[in-house]
């Protein structure tokens, strides 16, 4: 339901508004599921993606018919991954081997798992795991590597984490662990993912030579939700800002919380920033190795959102206090530009970075190196799509303009002629029907003695034509029998 | 093939803020070299000592310069010696500024490569400027490279060092006497020791005007550290002793770490401890009018304003370089991050400027 805050805010921004009714009413996927052809099993398996996931529902939907599929179950093995990692009442005997063994329990299509606590919200997905393997049996052989692969890597990442005391008890210590973490849970899938593009023929192999690349991807989407969860994070007891950053400002984690380090804990949030968004313009590099449609929105979407959501948590102090998130009009503005190109979707980086770039403080240690960070954003767009001005065109710019002004020329002329025939047809349609009209009777001189008077609507009775006929005959024939009069003198 | 190991190489504005650092970095890295100066003033003493020659010369003169050459050839000629016209002067548009520039940046360098020609030495390093194109104030250069076209420079530095570099590497002294050259294009150098930088922005702070930013605050800028700049120039004579891909080029260098032009200013501010309790950006249109008028005033009093139409365009500009080329041919890399050359600068100038 709308509530009345949500009403005050729309009212106040109506350009949000404005992007809401937007993208409800013109987004057309670009493909679309084909519900007639889908087996029970593959109906369940969208269920349960949409149950699953809030944000990526909808735009792997949308995919290509080649990955539809192939990426709702790897996103859906990966999510069954995930569920058994975060279920804290299953105990690490048990754990393990299931994390380590998942991409081989990923062929068994009748295996099921009912060993998840009461309170897992998606404990569902593997009670009822036989329908997603019973479906990935079906798929392609090189996309079945693919999925197994990353699941292989990512379940014996988990396990190592969930092994590893120290990290229960500390959380990440340094940065280089952070990352390493944001590898097994996002940069992995960001690798899953590319293979998967490119095996399908959608996006460019050379991606593939770049893994720095799709590190990226994953790595800017996971760093920006652990900014952003930090509250949440905090109250589930998961530790992911490194200390190696946050002991910079405070001597204990819970201590970002406190009113009184209001200002060391945006100093600290800052440097998290920083370290995320100095991978953006590998992100817009990555996007522009993508060929079809459904695939560029399906990277760019959560991009765009990412980077927006950094520009929201920097520098404001309500992460540290509660979940915030971008308004409902925010995002289906990014979801509108990020459904078009890649230039388009350069725009709203840069866009965001020179918001983050306006909010930086001099007092901020990290004030200088963000600063650099946006303008790395903004060197890299250039490279992509140079901003011409009049120094900047090629050598040959003074030919260039020649030609342009020879084309004005041209132009010009060409509209011209088009006048001309347009006059000319329109005054050989008039001659015909006025001549029609003539023929077949048509009284001009009393219209025209009308339109004399002032009468420029036709009478809206019969009586009023007449009248206004014997007014004008009466005229007419006087005038008329003038010059008869004349003629008969002679 | 030129021997290596005792090389004479000659500096000219070695007494200079880049000069200097060059020449203490051949003095440090290639120990067994013959460093030589030429400068109009002689350099610190302790680098003086290590000189094999300090010739004192105005390169206004081609007799004197050509005086520095009779019983010496170098290997090769790092030339750098020239003169920034700073402040107010940067925006002069007087005919005798505009001379006295000239016969330094640009005479001067005739004097200096005739001279080197004439002597028999063919290998020379220019110290150009990115000014040749940016001292063009009324366009923005966005991530420009080496195809820009120069010459279309307005102001006397930038229009000085374009006419110098052409006539460096004009193909005719390649073919015709066999000269090996290349040009560099540094960004604004900023550094411990630099005197026109650091001061300008510093003094903002005493002035009261660090509250104010001119146009949106979005233009983005270059900036480099001394010890890059170094370090290009080393690169480059490397190049020119070797394989010589770098002859007959020009190369914009900078710390390839473009950023927001007034965030540079505010973070030096930071560094001096001040920090504006406000920032208001001024419309372009309306700074221009308002310089106008400070400049109508100085004109009247003679008291120099640090606002004139020239710093209003100079502040709203967007101008920074792609560096990719120098990266290719010199393999250049810098050394030192903006953030961290920024602070080595502020620490020596915090001494030099609070006293």
């Amino acid at each position: 339901m709308v509530s009345a805050t949500e009403l005050a805010y729309y009212a106040t921004h109506p350009t949000e508004l404005r992007s809401i009714i937007q993208w409800k009413t013109w987004h057309n996927p670009v493909h679309e599921r084909d519900e007639k052809k889908e087996s029970p099993e593959l109906k369940e398996c969208f269920r349960q993606l949409g149950l699953t996931s809030r944000s990526f529902a909808a735009v792997i939907q949308e995919l290509h018919p080649e990955l539809l599929v192939p990426v709702t179950l790897f996103y859906l093995v990966l999510r069954g991954l995930d569920t058994i990692e975060d279920d804290m009442t299953i105990a690490i005997e048990e754990k393990e081997p299931l994390l380590r063994n998942f991409h081989e329990i990923i062929d068994d299509e009748r295996w099921t798992y009912n060993g998840n606590g009461p309170h897992e919200k998606d404990r569902e997905l593997l009670v009822k795991f036989d329908n997603i393997t019973k479906e990935f049996v079906k798929i392609k052989e090189p996309y079945k590597v693919i999925i197994r692969d990353i699941a292989k890597r990512m379940g014996n990442g988990m396990a190592d984490y969930a092994k590893n005391q120290d990290l229960e008890a500390n959380g990440v210590r340094t940065i280089k662990d952070y990352e390493l973490y944001c590898h097994y849970v996002a940069g992995l899938v960001g690798e899953g993912l590319t293979r998967l593009f490119v095996e399908a023929k959608l996006a460019n192999p050379a991606l593939l030579q770049r893994p720095e690349l799709m590190e990226s991807m994953g790595q800017f989407l996971q760093q920006t939700n652990i900014i952003r969860d930090i509250r949440e994070d905090h109250e589930d007891k998961r530790y992911f800002w490194p200390k190696e950053v946050w002991s910079k400002y405070v001597p204990k984690f819970a201590d970002l919380f406190l009113p009184e380090n209001r200002e060391k804990a945006l100093h600290c949030q800052s440097e998290m920033i920083l370290i995320a968004l100095r991978r953006a313009d590998e992100c817009l590099f990555y996007m522009a190795g993508v060929k079809e449609q459904s695939v560029f929105n399906f990277v760019a979407i959560p991009q765009s959102m990412a980077i927006a959501t950094l520009e929201l948590c920097f520098q404001n102090y309500a992460m540290f206090e509660r979940n915030i998130k971008i308004t409902k009009g925010s995002a289906c503005q990014l979801m509108l530009e990020s459904t078009q190109n890649l230039q388009v979707v350069c725009d709203v980086f840069r866009r965001y970075a020179r918001k983050i770039h306006r909010k930086n403080s001099p007092r901020d240690p990290s004030f200088l190196e963000i600063s650099i960070a946006c303008g790395k954003i903004e060197r890299f767009i250039e490279s992509i799509f140079p901003t011409q001005t009049a120094r900047t065109l090629p050598r040959d710019a003074n030919g260039a303009i020649a030609r342009k002004k020879k084309e004005d020329e041209e132009t010009k002329w060409d509209m011209i002629y088009i006048m001309i025939a347009v006059l000319a047809v329109l005054a050989l349609i008039s001659f015909l029907m006025i001549g029609a009209a003539y023929l077949a009777g048509a009284r001009f001189d009393l219209a025209i003695s009308a339109l004399k008077k002032g009468n420029f609507f036709p009478p809206k009775n019969p009586q009023g034509v007449a009248s206004l006929a014997s007014q004008f005959e009466g005229v007419a024939s006087s005038s008329l029998a003038a010059p008869n009069a004349g003629h008969s003198e002679l | 093939m030129i021997s290596r190991d005792n090389l004479r190489i000659l500096v000219t504005g070695g007494g200079g803020f880049l000069g200097r650092a060059i020449v203490q970095a051949l003095l440090t890295q290639h120990e067994t070299w013959r460093i030589s100066v030429l400068d109009l003033k002689p350099p610190d003493h302790d680098i003086l000592t290590r000189l094999e020659h300090f010739f004192q010369v105005d390169v206004r003169s081609a007799a004197s310069v050509n005086n520095a050459f009779v019983d010496y050839i170098p290997d090769l000629v790092i030339h750098t010696a020239g003169i920034i016209p700073a402040r107010q002067k940067r925006y002069s548009t007087r005919k005798e500024d505009w001379e006295h520039v000239r016969s330094i940046n640009v005479d001067g360098t005739r004097h200096i490569l005739d001279a080197t020609l004439a002597s028999g030495c063919k290998l020379f390093v220019y110290t150009s400027s990115c000014t040749v194109v940016i001292d063009d104030l009324n366009h923005d250069y966005y991530y420009m490279d080496e195809t820009v076209p120069i010459g279309l420079a307005n102001l006397h530095y930038g229009k000085s060092k374009g006419i110098a570099e052409s006539y460096v590497l004009d193909p005719r002294h390649a073919t015709e006497r066999g000269l090996v050259a290349c040009a560099l294009r540094p960004a604004t150098i900023i550094g411990p020791g630099d005197t026109a930088v650091m001061s300008l922005i510093h003094d903002l702070i005493a002035k009261g005007e660090t509250s104010f930013i001119v146009g949106n605050g979005d233009n983005i800028y270059d900036f480099m550290y001394i010890d890059n700049a170094v370090h290009a120039h080393l690169l480059a004579v490397e190049n020119l002793l070797t394989t010589r891909t770098a002859a007959g080029e020009a190369f914009f260098i900078s710390n390839c770490e473009p950023v927001y032009f007034w965030d540079v200013f505010a973070y030096i501010w930071a560094q001096f401890g001040h920090v504006p309790t406000f920032r208001v950006r001024i419309p372009m249109g309306l700074a221009w009018v308002a310089a106008l008028v400070a400049e109508a005033v100085t004109w009247v009093t003679g008291k120099p304003s640090t606002l004139d139409t020239g710093s209003v365009a100079d502040g709203v500009r967007t101008h920074f370089s792609n560096n990719e080329k120098a990266r290719r041919v010199l393999g250049y890399e810098p050394v030192v991050g903006l953030t961290e050359g920024v602070k080595l600068a502020c620490e020596v100038s915090i001494e030099t400027y609070e006293l």
